[in-house]
Formats: structure tokens, C-alpha cells, sequence
């Protein structure tokens, strides 16, 4: 055995388990690297099925829809977690799949609210757009015009006493108190436990500067029947006799 | 004292019967071979076995030990032509050879000779002979005067198994094993013990043992080689006073194995 020989087959040997050592080292860092990346994505899994991160997401929806106060904003951010989380792991769709049911039932209340939004805002424009040139006051008399007929109409072929006290109460507002007097009594015949006729009987009468006559009716009615209203008519005409 | 120069002698690369190693593996076919020569019912005896297994030394070492008893011819290279071996037998015989007398009238001399005494014929490495020669030593096995031993590489030695010279023939069929880790050791230790090594058998440990049974997967003549260059190298560094390899070294294994070849850097 030669020095070279012996020192030639050292240096290949210091060689050999260089390399050895190279192996297993290259080979548990491979390891470790696989081992980082299974637990890391089981960590990702079990998030996600624990709903760690979904969960905080719903209750902030669900709170905001609760206060009524869905903003569009929120909206885009719930959005954007939910592309970040399918993005980092497709295991989410599944899980997340209650965030995006919750985000298309705001979406319809967000729906609903711009739709009434919208139907309100066309009802004010198309009442503006309707708007009838002629005054009020001339707008009112044809449709009393057409209610006092129509109330004719009505009694002629009835005969009942809402018609007969209507057409009163129209009268009254008319200041035509001849015929509310007479429709009043019309409907004084008709029910006269109802304190509405006399009370529209007394103020005409009241009216006409008949107030003596109006106190009589009233006290006749309170004889046979009660009413505050009725009452306090007869207090105030009393009072001021 | 350490003298790793006169130990490595022990390992070199030769046949000396006098160190024989009792392995289970060489007892195992020792034993068979022994009992088949003295029952003489089978007329061919095969020992089969990997190169370097040790089946030479078997064959050598069981033809000391009958030659004693009885007569007997080893053949340890092969012969090119199929005289050759009538030749090794008329001359074991102490017979003139005649080449120009018909090969026929050689064989049936031969076997009148033959007839009335016990032989067996050791040929090692009897992979390397032609089919003339194995249609020979059949004709010869079947007048049931000469009994042949022959030894095999395992791979060929099948291959010839299957031939029809000795498919449907009795023979006896021996297989011969490599060594594992604890005959290695134990052959190791009973080596260098009984050579007053005493002191190099105590340097190897069981997995020293292992280590090396590794690289030699077994095979009993690599393993004398091994330990031969191991040797060589503990013999250096004890020169050189390399205070690393004073002990057995891991390293000096592998620089053991590398300077075989046994390894590959």
C-alpha cells in the first residue's frame, strides 16, 4: 500500500459521504418542504371547515340586513373576500356557498328597495305630468257635482241612509243648509238612534241663525239617546245663547 | 501485538485446506457429499453454488480427506478434448495412454480397470465442459463403476441440470450458500484466534462484520479478499501512525470496498 494509494482512496471516501450527506440532506429538506405544505394546506382545510373566516363574514351581512343599512360598499367587499378565498382555495366554493345565497337575497332587497325607489319617484312624476291646468276650487266642484249626483243616484235607487247622510254632510259643506236640513231629516227617518242627522239638523239650523230650534232637536235626540257629540254641540250652543 | 501484514496472509486468495472454515453453508455440503461417496447409490453428485462461494475448497478438502481411503482423481481445470479425460484416468490408474488406440476400446479398458475398486472423480468448474464431454462422463457414470463429483457455477450449472444427459440420471444435487453477517464475524474471529491474532480479532465488532458481509454480499471469496486489503491498510496506517484507523474505521471498510471496486464514487 502505497502513501498516493492510501490517500487516494481516503480522499474518495471524504468524497463518498460528502455526497451521502448531500442526499440526505437534499432528501429532508424535500421532506420538510412536503411536510410544510401538507400541514399547511390541512391547516387552510380545516379553516375553512370551521368556517373561521366565513363565519365573521355572514354575521356582518346578516347584522347590516338586519339595521337595514345595505350599502353597496359592503356588498363589493364581501364580494372581494369571497374571490380571495376561492382564489387561495377551491375547497371554499362549497363552504362559501351560504355567503353568496345571503348576498343574492340582499341583492333582491337591494332590488326591491331601488325598484320602489324608482316606482315611488315615477308615481310623483306622473302625478306632476297629470297635473290638471284648471284651479282647485273647480277641479272640487265636478267631482261634488259628480258625487252629489251620483248620491241622488244612489238614494233614488236605495233609499238607504248612508246616501241620505252623505248627501247632508255635502250640503252642510255647501253651505246649502236648506238641503241639509232636509236631507238630514231624511235620515233621522231612515235610523234615528244615530246622532249624525242631528247633529248636521242642528248645525244648519245653527246656521241659518236658528239656534233655538237646533238646541230643541239636539235635547230631543239626548232624551232618547247618548252621544259626546251630540253632547257637547248642545253645551256649546248652550253656552253661547 | 498488532502485525495486520502476517494476519492479511491469512485472507489471501488461495486454497489451503488447512484453515477450513465450518460455515453451515460448507457443513450442510460437506456432510452431503460425504454421505452420497459412501452410500455410492447416486453416480453423479452436483455442488452448485455462486462463483467464489467456496465450493472449491469443499471439493479439495473432501478429496484429502477420502483419498485416504480409496482412490480418487481431481480435476481442477478443464479438459479440451474428451481423451484428455480417459487420459487423467488411465494415468490415476498407473495405465499406459495409447492416443492413436480407438477412443471405445479406451473406455472399455478403463472401465475393466476400474470396476473392481471404488473412485470418485472431483472436477471443479465443470460448467466449462463441452456436450461431448458431458455425454462422456454420462456413458461413463451409467456403468455404475465411476462416481463424479462436479462443482458448478450456479447459473450454468441449472442450465445443465435441465440438459438430457442428466435430467432423468440419479444424481444428488447440492446446493452451496453465501455466508451471512455472524458466519462472517464468527469467521472473522476463528481465523484470526486460532492464528494468535487475538488482538486484530477484537478490533471487529458485529457490525463491522455486517458492514463488510454488505459489501461482499456474502460471498466467502470476496470477503477473504476484503479482509486481505484490509488488512494492508490497518498495516499502513499503524506505520504511519494515523491515529484515525489505529482503531477499525468505517472509512478504512470503505476504502476497502472502493480499492475492490466494490463501491462506486
Amino acid at each position: 500500500m502505497t502513501n498516493a494509494r492510501f490517500e487516494d482512496l481516503e480522499r474518495r471516501v471524504i468524497a463518498i459521504k460528502r455526497k451521502k450527506y448531500t442526499k440526505v440532506f437534499f432528501l429532508l429538506v424535500v421532506v420538510f418542504i412536503a411536510l410544510f405544505f401538507v400541514f399547511t394546506k390541512t391547516d387552510k382545510v380545516m379553516q375553512t371547515a370551521l368556517h373561521v373566516e366565513v363565519k365573521p363574514i355572514v354575521k356582518e351581512i346578516v347584522k347590516k340586513e338586519k339595521n337595514n343599512n345595505i350599502i353597496k360598499q359592503d356588498k363589493l367587499e364581501v364580494t372581494k373576500k369571497i374571490e380571495t378565498i376561492k382564489d387561495k382555495n377551491s375547497y371554499n366554493t362549497i363552504e362559501l356557498s351560504p355567503n353568496i345565497n345571503i348576498d343574492i337575497e340582499k341583492k333582491n332587497v337591494v332590488a326591491n328597495k331601488i325598484e320602489k325607489k324608482v316606482f315611488q319617484q315615477d308615481n310623483t312624476k306622473k302625478s306632476v305630468k297629470n297635473k290638471p291646468i284648471k284651479s282647485k276650487k273647480v277641479m272640487l266642484y265636478v267631482k261634488e257635482v259628480k258625487n252629489e249626483e251620483a248620491l241622488l243616484e244612489r238614494f233614488r235607487a236605495a233609499g238607504d241612509f248612508d246616501s241620505s247622510i252623505a248627501l247632508s254632510k255635502l250640503y252642510f259643506q255647501e253651505k246649502k243648509y236648506d238641503k241639509s236640513i232636509y236631507w238630514s231629516k231624511k235620515a233621522s227617518k231612515l235610523l234615528a238612534s244615530d246622532a249624525q242627522a242631528w247633529i248636521i239638523y242642528a248645525k244648519s239650523k245653527n246656521a241659518i241663525g236658528k239656534k233655538d230650534e237646533a238646541i230643541k232637536a239636539l235635547e230631543l235626540y239626548l232624551e232618547y239617546f247618548s252621544s259626546n257629540d251630540a253632547q257637547r254641540l248642545l253645551s256649546n250652543y248652550r253656552s253661547k245663547k | 501485538m498488532r502485525d495486520f501484514e502476517a494476519a492479511g496472509v491469512l485472507f489471501r486468495d488461495d486454497i489451503n485446506t488447512r484453515y477450513y472454515f465450518d460455515s453451515s453453508s460448507a457443513e450442510i455440503a460437506k456432510n452431503r457429499i460425504q454421505d452420497a461417496i459412501q452410500e455410492r447409490n447416486a453416480p453423479l453428485i452436483f455442488l452448485i453454488g455462486d462463483p467464489g462461494v467456496g465450493k472449491s475448497y469443499i471439493l479439495k478438502l473432501l478429496n484429502e480427506q477420502i483419498k485416504q481411503k480409496q482412490l480418487t482423481v481431481f480435476i481442477d481445470h478443464p479438459f479440451f478434448d474428451k481423451r484428455d479425460l480417459l487420459k487423467f484416468l488411465y494415468e490415476a490408474k498407473g495405465m499406459d495412454f495409447d492416443r492413436d488406440i480407438s477412443f471405445n476400446t479406451l473406455k472399455d479398458e478403463l472401465i475393466k480397470e476400474y470396476k473392481d475398486t471404488t473412485h470418485t472423480i472431483f472436477i471443479d468448474e465443470a460448467q466449462l465442459l463441452n456436450e461431448e464431454q458431458f455425454e462422456l462422463i454420462r456413458i461413463l457414470s451409467d456403468t455404475k463403476v465411476l462416481q463424479f463429483v462436479l462443482s458448478m457455477h450456479k447459473e450454468e450449472g441449472s442450465a445443465i441440470l435441465e440438459k438430457k444427459h442428466f435430467k432423468s440420471r440419479t444424481k444428488v444435487v447440492i446446493n452451496y450458500g453465501n455466508l451471512d453477517s455472524n458466519e462472517v464475524f464468527r469467521y472473522i474471529h476463528s481465523t484470526l484466534i486460532s492464528n494468535s491474532f487475538a488482538e486484530i480479532a477484537t478490533m471487529f465488532s458485529k457490525n463491522s462484520a455486517r458492514q463488510i458481509t454488505k459489501f461482499c454480499s456474502g460471498n466467502f471469496r470476496t470477503i477473504k479478499k476484503f479482509l486481505y486489503v484490509l488488512m494492508k491498510l490497518l498495516n499502513y496506517a499503524k506505520k504511519n501512525g494515523i491515529k484515525k484507523y489505529q482503531k477499525l474505521h468505517p472509512d478504512l471498510i470503505m476504502m476497502a470496498a472502493l480499492e475492490l471496486g466494490l463501491v462506486h464514487d
